[in-house]
């Protein structure tokens, strides 16, 4: 079939003019990309004022503390007293205190077998959680939930007393076994013994729940036909969960590790409410050594150790904000 | 045409001398805040002052509270605004109010061994020109009046003081053996060892409660030995934990720590009460008067007050706690607030007071206090037989915070460490905390 010709003409008058739809312009969109304009920015101001003056406010006021002389007297003297400025002084004490560096071994020990025992466990629970029938997993997550919401103080309170020496329920349970005795044995006469078992035991209950539940939220992620063609070929359960749950659970794990480091690095209420306000000096943290120091009015040096603690931990942060990234990438 | 000038200038100056007098009148007392004024002011009529006293009246003496207000108001025309404020924490609350600019009370009760770190900071108003104005100022309780001084002006005013005693179970004495009471250490012991004999079997028995990390309890031993915490010269502060006499009392507390006391080692006297009810396992306690209170009154206590008696401890001084009282110079009615602090503790609210239970601030009501019951007949000798404070240093909450003496006590208890070690170590502390500018 030919073409059929159809020679333009001009326009004559009382034609009704056809025109073809004009080209499709960029599409507009009011608020986008460079024709933003003040909108997103005005949007975000609220969050950025609160950020602000919740948390760059304070740490700038900490850095500019950490290198005063700050003491009650600075703080509540009437006329008002000038600052005292020390420069890097408190650092320099700071780093040549040989309780310092006893005090983040300490800390550092402490960070590393909870954050071990944690996740070690918080994986086991998961895989169990992953092969229990529906109403078991329930109860457990359940019963696990309870454990999370539980505020830190009070749960260090209450295994204080299941540890009592005389009246806990830990002696006497350990007593009925044959051959043992604990009774009236005091958990805290080796503060070693109070800080690596039994705070330790508080901590890693408090945390378990958050790390049992979302490791099992991701084994959930793993495509069933993965683990079922591992199986068809003849893999036991320990090589499937090694070639299969472990590598696809790699991100995921890297993010919960880095967390718990942060976390265990900065613990606080279990020890402080275990020994009831008043720590033994062999088993300071840093964190407790911040509190003593802050409650002792030497708010320079407090700051300080702030400081300190502070970018060491930023540090860590990059791992998981880098493994952010890079999950969200994958999306 | 002269007289009339005359008048009218007659006129004008009596008109500007009463415009001038009642605006003087009208002027808040916030000038008198300057720190070395501390009058005494009655002008508060539509003003409010704020109170900042611990709960301790409210349970014990609210009466007290009640009768002084009613006698600030109608002396001075300005209502009071009472806030109970609890021990824990405290210094911390304290500290922020202080620091701040507006909201600042007008009176404040502070423990009597912070008073001094707070007027060396400034932070308190100079009351050493209206010190007359308060009664019994004369016969001031030795222990408070020099907690309220600092490089010789009065900061504060001495509110009450609390004592210790032994509180014991006198059936389980008696069914020892024991008749009377001990006079000196070693009738002590002796006693504490029939009771060890008749009831030693129970693990958990201990013939003389004495927690590892009470501090008043050991210092009281050091003190009563004729030792020191620490002693001043030429403005420097030297621990003194390890000379002779004060490691004597120590020796005497570890011996009560170790060998009479079972279980407490690493803890502080806040339970001792709760473990004194259950049943026979405690003997005997240090502690204050109101104790007992609270030993019969625990839940599923089956001590009875018939059972408790009370005698003074051998060989010890008392601590003489309690509290003071003091206006911020920051305050905006520093002079109501001194004004208020006066009928707080004048004669008839101290008496009120002593008949309440607390040790009043003055000598001239102890008998009055010690007719109060058979505790408080023990008390009262006890805060006259040599009563200490801690050292008047400015630094001295700093020492509280880190815990000297609480680490060095729990380890001479737990027998990880000698007396004359552990000393060694705390004295160490102490030069450099309480030295520290």
């Amino acid at each position: 079939m030919s073409a059929i010709e159809i020679e333009p003409r001009g326009l004559e008058p009382g034609d009704e003019v056809l025109t073809a739809p004009p080209p499709p312009r960029r599409r507009h969109r009011a608020g986008v990309g460079r024709n933003a304009g003040l909108m997103p920015y005005l949007l975000i101001l609220p969050a950025v004022v609160a950020l602000v003056g919740v948390v760059f406010y304070p740490i700038g006021k900490m850095i500019v503390t950490s290198m005063q002389d700050l003491t009650l007297k600075d703080l509540l003297h009437v006329p008002p007293l000038p600052a005292q400025w020390v420069g890097f002084k408190h650092f320099s004490d700071m780093f040549n205190d040989p309780d310092f560096w006893k005090q983040l071994e300490t800390t550092a020990i402490f960070m590393v077998l909870n954050v071990t025992l944690s996740v070690l466990i918080g994986l086991g629970l998961a895989v169990l959680l992953s092969r229990i029938s529906r109403w078991a997993r329930l109860t457990l997550t359940g019963v696990m939930l309870f454990a999370w919401v539980m505020p830190s103080i009070v749960s260090a309170q209450l295994f204080l007393w299941m540890f009592n020496n005389q009246y806990g329920v830990v002696n006497w349970l350990l007593s009925r076994i044959p051959g043992v005795h604990m009774m009236g044995h005091d958990w805290l006469a080796n503060p070693y013994q109070a800080l690596y078992l039994c705070v330790t035991g508080v901590v890693i209950w408090g945390a378990l729940p958050f790390l049992t539940i979302t490791l099992h939220a991701g084994i959930t992620q793993i495509p069933r036909e993965l683990t079922e063609a591992a199986v068809v070929d003849g893999a036991s359960p320990l090589q499937v969960f090694r070639h299969v749950t472990l590598p696809k659970l790699g991100p995921l794990l890297v993010i919960i590790t880095t967390l718990s480091v942060i976390w265990d690095f900065n613990v606080f209420n279990q020890i402080w409410a275990f020994w009831g306000g008043i720590p033994n000096p062999k088993i300071y943290t840093l964190g407790i050594r911040l509190y003593v120091q802050m409650n002792g009015n030497q708010f320079g040096q407090g700051s300080a150790t702030a400081l300190f603690t502070m970018v060491l931990l930023l540090g860590l942060m990059i791992f998981y904000i880098r493994q952010l990234f890079k999950i969200g990438d994958a999306e | 045409m002269k007289r009339k000038i005359a008048a009218a200038a007659v006129a004008a100056v009596a008109l500007g001398a009463a415009a001038c007098s009642s605006s003087s009148n009208n002027t808040p007392s916030a000038t008198g805040s300057s720190a070395s004024a501390g009058l005494l002011s009655t002008n508060g009529a539509g003003k409010t002052i704020t109170v900042w006293i611990m709960s301790d009246a409210q349970k014990g003496w609210p009466q007290v509270v009640a009768a002084a207000n009613q006698q600030f108001t109608a002396a001075t025309g300005a209502k009071v605004n009472v806030v109970y404020q609890n021990w824990t924490g405290y210094i911390a609350k304290y500290t922020s109010a202080l620091a701040g600019s507006a909201g600042v009370p007008d009176v404040l009760e502070v423990g009597d061994t912070d008073t001094t770190t707070f007027a060396a900071t400034g932070a308190l108003t100079d009351l050493t020109a209206a010190k007359s104005q308060f009664d019994n100022s004369g016969t001031w309780l030795s222990g408070l009046e020099q907690s309220s001084t600092y490089n010789g002006k009065l900061y504060a005013v001495p509110y009450y003081a609390g004592d210790r005693i032994v509180i014991y179970r006198k059936d389980l004495w008696t069914a020892a053996g024991i008749t009377g009471t001990p006079t000196t250490f070693a009738d002590l012991t002796a006693d504490l060892d029939k009771l060890n004999a008749k009831y030693g079997s129970n693990a958990n028995f201990s013939a003389m409660l004495t927690p590892g990390q009470d501090w008043y309890t050991a210092m009281s031993f050091v003190y009563g030995a004729g030792g020191s915490i620490a002693t001043q010269s030429g403005g420097k502060w030297t621990g003194n934990l390890e000379s002779a006499q004060s490691q004597a009392g120590l020796a005497n507390w570890a011996t009560l720590a170790t060998k009479y006391s079972k279980g407490v080692s690493t803890v502080n006297e806040a339970n001792q009460d709760a473990l004194a009810a259950v049943g026979g396992n405690v003997a005997s306690i240090y502690g204050a008067g109101w104790e007992a209170g609270s030993i019969t009154s625990a839940k599923g206590s089956s001590v009875t007050s018939a059972q408790l008696g009370y005698f003074q401890m051998p060989e010890s001084a008392a601590f003489a706690g309690g509290s003071d009282l003091a206006v911020p110079a920051k305050s905006a009615n520093a002079g109501l607030g001194a004004e208020w602090i006066k009928f707080y503790t004048n004669q008839a609210q101290m008496t009120s007071l002593a008949k309440a239970g607390a040790i009043p601030n003055t000598t001239s009501l102890l008998s009055t206090f010690e007719s109060g019951g058979d505790a408080d007949a023990a008390m009262g000798p006890a805060v006259q037989n040599g009563s200490w404070v801690t050292p008047a240093s400015t630094n001295w909450a700093n020492v509280e915070a880190q815990h000297v003496l609480e680490n060095m006590l729990s380890s001479i208890a737990t027998g990880k460490s000698t007396a004359a070690a552990a000393a060694a170590t705390a004295d160490q502390q102490l030069n450099s905390i309480l030295n520290a500018s």
